[in-house]
């Protein structure tokens, strides 16, 4: 009886061990065999130059990773300028159909921007941030650009 | 190669938790912003400018709470442009374990494996490492530990004794391999067992050169091991 459990524990050490040095090759499209996720996709449209005071859309293109246009439960964009973000102001987009949103907006003081897209299916939820200039970019405005870092702070005040 | 064998024939744990890489971004990457600290004094046109900046830390965290993630579970940032964030938690009971990946830019859980998507052999595997580490039935569990362990160190002394007290003064006193019998299923049980398990397969391995290298060309040795 005691050989058999030290023979099992032998076996047991070594299955384990051999969990642990093991992280060699595995074949592709496993994941295909254990739950996967019906994964909500955006991607945020912006013009490439935005000029002051001038009317631009900004658009969110949602889809779903099984290829089916998306059934939101819920979307708002923010939008805000670098460091002054203001909580709880958000936009209702217009559905333009196939899974684009729109808002059209207008921004009269030039610098660094951001927008974000919260939406969510019954499924998956996404919140993308997008950055974007306003207005003419000068070299001075760079130095003024650890947009990021302000960002990270800005958000674990509240 | 078992956690390999098992996750690939899809009866094993998930990709990615154990073996196997975790899933990328899903947006471009033209449209990720560039990192604007690496570039800040150079004149960077609204272009580059333009683009998504992953999500923060305390969204992960709200990520996790709103997933219900147990509370051990650790944040491993991304290591790449197209990386995630995964969420890894290995507590005390097997079926608390959860492994999710989260888009950096979007924050989309691509991926979320927890015990009960494990399948069969995934799910044995889980629940041996975890009584194996004595934490999935608490004390109980230890004491089992314990007791076997205790067990296992008095066949190794007992064993040294008894054989101590019997072997005959010249040789180890190990029988000969008897006469028209062979060990050809044992040794092919030993070869695959071996393959499955390299650590196992070098011991042999190890032994059989010790045996060919040493045992069998010293007279000494070979006599002391009855060959």
């Amino acid at each position: 009886m005691i050989t058999v459990i030290k023979k099992f524990y032998i076996g047991f050490t070594i299955f384990f061990l051999s969990i642990i040095i093991m992280g060699c090759s595995l074949n592709e499209g496993t994941e295909e065999f254990y739950r996967q996720e019906n994964v909500l996709k955006v991607e945020i449209i912006i013009p490439e130059e935005i000029e002051t005071g001038e009317g631009f859309d900004i658009q969110a293109l949602m889809s779903q990773s099984d290829g089916e246009v998306p059934e939101l439960e819920n979307i708002k964009f923010y939008i805000w300028k670098d460091g002054e973000r203001e909580e709880n102001q958000s936009f209702q987009p217009e559905h333009v159909g196939n899974g684009m949103y729109t808002i059209n907006s207008m921004i009269h003081k030039e610098g660094l921007y951001f927008v974000k897209v919260e939406a969510n299916t019954n499924q998956s939820k996404v919140l993308p941030t997008k950055q974007f200039m306003v207005g003419a970019q000068l070299e001075e405005d760079m130095d003024a650009f650890p947009s990021r870092i302000d960002e990270v702070q800005h958000e674990s005040h509240h | 190669m078992a956690q390999n064998i098992a996750t690939n024939s899809g009866t094993g744990y998930p990709p990615s938790i154990w073996v196997g890489s975790a899933p990328t971004t899903t947006v471009k990457t033209k449209d990720i912003a560039d990192v604007p600290w690496a570039a800040q004094n150079l004149l960077v046109p609204t272009s580059t400018i333009q683009g998504y900046i992953p999500v923060s830390i305390d969204e992960i965290v709200q990520i996790a709470q709103q997933n219900n993630v147990h509370p051990t579970y650790e944040v491993i940032y991304p290591r790449s442009k197209e990386g995630v964030f995964t969420l890894s938690a290995f507590p005390p009971k097997a079926k608390d374990e959860a492994t999710i990946h989260i888009d950096q830019y979007t924050g989309a859980i691509l991926a979320d494996y927890r015990y009960e998507h494990y399948e069969f052999v995934g799910k044995v595997m889980a629940w041996g490492i975890t009584i194996h580490k004595g934490l999935e039935y608490g004390l109980v569990n230890q004491i089992a530990l314990l007791m076997l362990s205790l067990g296992i160190i008095a066949v190794v002394i007992s064993g040294v004794v008894l054989w101590w007290k019997r072997k005959p003064k010249a040789h180890i006193g190990a029988p000969k391999l008897p006469e028209g019998k062979t060990a050809k299923g044992f040794f092919a049980l030993m070869v695959v067992m071996g393959i499955i398990f390299p650590l196992f397969g070098l011991s042999i391995v190890f032994a059989l050169i010790i045996e060919w290298l040493i045992i069998k060309r010293v007279d000494k040795f070979k006599k002391f091991f009855n060959h």
